[in-house]
C-alpha cells in the first residue's frame, strides 16, 4: 500500500503534465517579477549582498505585496528541479535496464547525453541556492593608495601599491577630455599561508580562495574632478556555490558534447545509408 | 487530478499576488514601516532601520554598510566592529553637507549635538549653525576633500555624517563610526520624506520625525487637491549645462516624481540613475525644445541673475524654450539648507509650476529670472 503511494508520488512527480504547468505557472510569477523589479529596485538591491535569509527576513517580509512572486519563483524552482530529476532518473533506469539491447557500448553511454545536461543543471541549481543562502558579501570597502584593510571575519589583509587610471587626452570626443577610460589596481593580498599581488579592474577580478574582490568604483573620475582624494571600492565575496554552479557548468558541457557527437555521428549513418 | 489541484492552489496564490499588489497604498513604495508581532523594519529608499531587540537596532546606510545602534551603558551584541557601534543618544556630531544638518533641524538636535561642519561660516544660512559657529562650539573641519583631521579629532564626534565614501579608511582608524548619506540612485519622494526617520533612531527623536514626514505628507495631500482639475500641464526641466558636462535630476529624483505628482510634465522621466546625472547635451537641447519651465542648478552667486546672464555663461542654454518665451527659476542661497522646510518647498514648486491654482503666492526658496539683468546706474 504504501509502496503504491511513493509510485503514484513518484509518477506525479516526474510527470510531463507537471512540467508544462509549473512552466506556465513561472512564467506568470516572472511577469509579476518584471513588474516588481521595475517598480521597486530599492527592495530588491539589498539581495545582492546581504544574502537571501537576511533579506527574506526584513525587506522579503516587510513587503511581501512587492516580493512574494520572488518565494513562490524558488518554490517554483524546487518544484521544477523535483520534476526534472524524477523524469530523469526514471528514463536512466530505463535506460540502464535496456543496457542489453545496445550492442555497442559506446552508443550506449551516448544515449545519456540529455540526462547528464539534466543532472547538470540541477548542480547548477543547486549552486545558486548555496550562494543565496550562505554566500557572504563584504561591501563599500575603501582602499586609498599605500594603505590596507582586512577582510572582515578573517586574517586577509589588501593593501593597494599602486592606482591606474588612464584619462582620455584626444581631441575627437570633446565631451570625453579628461575623463577616465581606464581603471586599473595593483592589490597584494596576504594571509597567514599565502600571498598574492594581481591586477584588479572592472570584468577583471581577483580570486584569492576563497575570496573574489571586485572592483565596484573609484575616483578621481576625472582630472577637474571635485572628488580629488584617490580610492578604490572594493566588493569582497566569499561564495561557496560558485564550485557548484561552475562544475554543472563542465558536466553540462560534457553532456552537449556527446549529444552533438550522437547527432553527428546518426547524421553520417543516414547519409550513408542513402 | 492531483496535479490539477497542485496547478489550481497555485494559480490561486499567483492571483492574489496580483490582487494584492493592486491594493498597494500610493505611498508604499518606498517605505515600510510594521510591528505587529515584533517584526520591525522599515526600508527607505536604499537605508533600512530594523529593531532586532529593545536595545539593539540594526541600520544599513547609503553604501549598504551595517551599523548598530545601542543604547549607552548597554552590552554590544557580538559580531560588530567598534566602528559600526553607535552609542544613542549621539551626543556629538560632525556633518559634511547641508542636506545632513537640514535633517538634523527637523530633529531638533543642531543646537544640541553639531560640533563640526564643512563649510566656512559665510555659506551658512541656518541661524543655529552660524550661532553656534560665532560661539566656537561647531567648528570648520575644512572642506569634505581635504577635512583636517586633527580638528575632527579634537572636536571628538561619536559619529560622521557625510556623502563622501573615501573618508570611511580613516574614520575606521580613528573608532569613529560613519553614516553615508548619499546613494547610487537618487532618492524618490518618499525616500526624501522618509530620510530622517532614519536618522532618527540615532537620536532617539522618532516622534519628530514622525511629525515631520506627517506634516510633509499633508502637504502633498494639499498639491494634489489644488492641482487635480488643473488643465494645463507644464513641461519641466531641471539641470544645467556646465564646462563639457550637462547634469539633470532623473526621473526618479524626488524632483521628477513631485512634477509628475502636480500634473505637469517631467521631461527627463526616462532618465533613471543618480541625483544630478550626466546626460548627453544632444537630448538636454531636445529635451529644452518643447519645456515651458526651466530649474537651473545655478544659484545667482554662480551667475543666474537673468537668462541673458545664463546665455552668456553658455551659449547653448540660449537654445532651450524657456530662455526664449518661458519661465526660469534659480534657487535661492537658503534653498539647500531648508530640508526641514520640505512642505514648503515642495508647495513652492507646485506654485511655480501651476501659478492659476495659488494666486498671489510669493516665492521664497526660488527666484524666477528677468530676461536681462537690470542696468547698473553709476
Amino acid at each position: 500500500m504504501s509502496k503504491q503511494i511513493f509510485n503514484n508520488i513518484w509518477h506525479f512527480a516526474g510527470s510531463i503534465y507537471l512540467t508544462a504547468g509549473l512552466f506556465i505557472i513561472s512564467i506568470l510569477d516572472l511577469l509579476t517579477g518584471y513588474y516588481q523589479l521595475k517598480s521597486n529596485p530599492h527592495l530588491f538591491h539589498p539581495l545582492n549582498d546581504m544574502g537571501f535569509i537576511k533579506w527574506a527576513q526584513t525587506y522579503g517580509r516587510g513587503n511581501l505585496i512587492e516580493t512574494s512572486w520572488l518565494f513562490i519563483l524558488i518554490c517554483l524552482l524546487a518544484l521544477i528541479s523535483i520534476n526534472t530529476f524524477v523524469c530523469t532518473t526514471e528514463r536512466v533506469a530505463v535506460l540502464f535496464k535496456n543496457q542489453a539491447a545496445f550492442k555497442q557500448k559506446q552508443r550506449f553511454i551516448l544515449k545519456f547525453a540529455p540526462h547528464i545536461m539534466h543532472y547538470a543543471l540541477l548542480i547548477m541549481l543547486f549552486g545558486y541556492m548555496v550562494s543565496y543562502l550562505s554566500a557572504k558579501s563584504y561591501v563599500c570597502n575603501i582602499l586609498l593608495p599605500g594603505k590596507n584593510i582586512q577582510i572582515p571575519d578573517s586574517s586577509c589583509v589588501i593593501n593597494l601599491d599602486k592606482l591606474h587610471i588612464d584619462y582620455y587626452d584626444e581631441n575627437r570626443l570633446q565631451y570625453m577630455q579628461n575623463r577616465a577610460i581606464h581603471v586599473s589596481a595593483r592589490l597584494t593580498i596576504k594571509d597567514k599561508n599565502k600571498a598574492k599581488t594581481s591586477e584588479l579592474s572592472f570584468n577583471q577580478p581577483i580570486w584569492f580562495p576563497p575570496y573574489s574582490i571586485h572592483l565596484k568604483n573609484f575616483a578621481p573620475k576625472s582630472r577637474n574632478s571635485m572628488d580629488r582624494r584617490s580610492f578604490i571600492n572594493l566588493i569582497i565575496k566569499r561564495d561557496p556555490g560558485v564550485k557548484y554552479y561552475f562544475g554543472g557548468m563542465v558536466i553540462f558541457i560534457v553532456g552537449l558534447s556527446m549529444y552533438i557527437f550522437q547527432w553527428i555521428k546518426k547524421h553520417n549513418r543516414h547519409e550513408d545509408i542513402k | 487530478m492531483k496535479m490539477k489541484t497542485a496547478a489550481q492552489l497555485i494559480t490561486a496564490i499567483l492571483f492574489f499576488s496580483f490582487v494584492l499588489y493592486g491594493c498597494k497604498p500610493e505611498n508604499a513604495n518606498s517605505s515600510n514601516e510594521k510591528d505587529p508581532g515584533g517584526f520591525s523594519f522599515m526600508s527607505i529608499g536604499s537605508f533600512s532601520v530594523e529593531q532586532i531587540a529593545e536595545n539593539w537596532t540594526e541600520v544599513r546606510d547609503g553604501a549598504g554598510r551595517t551599523l548598530v545602534l545601542i543604547p549607552r551603558g548597554t552590552k554590544v551584541p557580538d559580531g560588530y566592529a567598534p566602528h559600526q557601534v553607535v552609542r544613542v543618544p549621539v551626543k556629538r556630531v560632525a556633518a559634511s553637507g547641508f542636506f545632513e544638518i537640514a535633517n538634523l533641524k527637523t530633529l531638533g538636535v543642531i543646537e544640541d549635538v553639531l560640533v563640526g561642519v564643512t563649510n566656512k561660516i559665510e555659506d551658512w544660512t541656518i541661524p543655529e549653525v552660524v550661532s553656534g559657529m560665532k560661539q566656537g562650539k561647531i567648528v570648520y573641519l575644512g572642506e569634505t576633500s581635504a577635512i583636517d583631521y586633527e580638528r575632527l579629532k579634537a572636536q571628538e564626534p561619536e559619529l560622521v555624517m557625510t556623502w563622501d565614501t573615501s573618508i570611511i579608511p580613516m574614520l575606521n582608524e580613528m573608532c569613529v563610526p560613519c553614516v553615508i548619506t548619499s546613494t547610487p540612485v537618487a532618492m524618490c519622494l518618499t525616500a526624501r520624506m522618509r530620510f530622517v526617520s532614519f536618522i532618527a533612531p540615532f537620536f532617539n527623536r522618532e516622534k519628530e520625525a514622525e511629525a515631520y514626514f506627517s506634516r510633509v505628507t499633508k502637504s502633498l495631500e494639499k498639491i494634489r487637491q489644488k492641482t487635480r482639475n488643473t488643465d494645463y500641464e507644464p513641461k519641466v526641466m531641471w539641470g544645467d549645462i556646465y564646462e563639457k558636462r550637462v547634469l539633470v535630476e532623473p526621473g526618479n529624483a524626488w524632483v521628477g516624481e513631485l512634477v509628475g505628482l502636480a500634473q505637469s510634465d517631467y521631461m527627463f522621466d526616462d532618465v533613471y540613475g543618480k541625483s544630478c546625472i550626466e546626460i548627453s547635451l544632444e537630448r538636454f537641447l531636445y529635451s529644452g525644445e518643447d519645456a515651458d519651465i526651466y530649474f537651473t542648478y545655478r544659484t545667482v552667486k554662480t551667475g543666474a541673475t537673468s537668462k541673458a546672464a545664463l546665455a552668456k555663461i553658455n551659449p547653448l542654454l540660449a537654445r532651450v524654450k524657456p530662455l526664449k518665451d518661458g519661465r526660469v527659476y534659480s534657487p535661492l542661497p537658503h534653498y539647500s539648507q531648508s530640508g526641514d522646510k520640505l512642505d514648503e518647498i515642495l508647495t513652492e514648486i507646485s506654485a511655480i509650476l501651476h501659478p492659476e491654482c495659488y494666486p498671489g503666492y510669493l516665492l521664497r526658496y526660488f527666484n524666477e529670472l528677468p530676461d536681462k539683468d537690470p542696468e547698473r546706474t553709476m
